[in-house]
């Protein structure tokens, strides 16, 4: 696995930070509900399963020293995914019976079913008029999984397949 | 190989079963001791752990390709009793179907207070 070797790119921080389990990452679910300080100047360890030990080395001539702080999302819904199905009753006839599968999020930067997750970065705490830099990360794909067939197949597969000049590749 | 369910067992071949979160967190909890004193050797200032045991959550790492980077366990806590307090600890399994090297153990993510818009110095 090849973790960057140093935070000395802002860019690159946050595109491995968008991804789910790496060092330093965003969390999954952007449900925060408060700013989260990331301060990119530390270093930050991270093992293999045998134990040896890894560092990324604190980046140096950063914005702001490399403090950023990920911005909660106020659109975020989440609410329950459900499953219809028409069930036998007893004593003859059909009831309708209604079952929680799962959760999906929805907002103006997470769209589970889409398979869409992006971060609204800032260098200051809240957003106001001393903020001078502005950052929005947006997820890449992670490892294909029943969870993330909405994105390989619903985005990264139709965009491959769709856009007419890459047809005849 | 997780624990052997049926006198069968021995002559399965591959080992198919997954060890389930409950699993993983009654092996974690076992462990629960070591987990806390390498908080507390990362920070002098924590006194104690509050592991959030339901957090346990085994995923693969994402870097843009289907196969993935490695699959890892996290579990996030509160320490020292502060509600607005976070951390998570962290390890790489050897793939899905392993319980993790408790001493291949380290905080991804810095302590944090104050709702995580502070670190905890």
């Amino acid at each position: 696995m090849s973790n960057l070797g140093s935070f000395n790119n802002i860019y690159a921080n946050l595109a491995e930070s968008a991804y789910n389990k790496r060092p330093l990452n965003f969390p999954i679910k952007s449900n925060n509900k408060k700013e989260q300080l990331y301060d990119y100047s530390q270093d930050t360890i991270y093992k293999t399963n045998s134990g040896e030990t890894s560092f990324t080395q604190g980046g140096t001539n950063l914005p702001n020293d490399g403090i950023v702080y990920l911005q909660p999302d106020p659109t975020l819904k989440i609410t329950d995914k459900t499953m219809t199905i028409q069930v036998p009753k007893m004593n003859g006839g059909y009831e309708t019976q209604t079952h929680i599968t799962g959760e999906k999020q929805k907002g103006l930067l997470t769209d589970s079913e889409a398979g869409f997750n992006a971060y609204f970065v800032t260098d200051t705490p809240k957003l106001n008029k001393e903020t001078k830099q502005t950052y929005l990360a947006i997820r890449g794909s992670d490892s294909i999984g029943l969870d993330t067939l909405n994105d390989w197949i619903g985005n990264d597969a139709n965009f491959t397949l769709t856009i007419p000049i890459l047809k005849n590749c | 190989m997780t624990q052997m369910k049926t006198p069968f067992d021995i002559f399965l071949t591959k080992d198919y079963t997954t060890p389930t979160k409950e699993e993983q967190i009654a092996y974690l909890k076992k462990h629960e001791q070591e987990m806390t004193d390498y908080v507390k050797s990362e920070n002098p200032k924590v006194e104690s752990v509050q592991w959030d045991w339901d957090s346990v959550d085994v995923g693969v790492a994402g870097n843009g390709t289907p196969q993935g980077a490695g699959v890892y366990l996290d579990i996030s806590g509160k320490f020292n009793n502060i509600e607005d307090s976070s951390l998570t600890m962290t390890w790489q399994l050897k793939d899905e179907k392993s319980f993790p090297k408790i001493s291949a153990m380290y905080l991804s993510q810095p302590l944090r207070i104050d709702g995580g818009a502070k670190y905890y110095e």
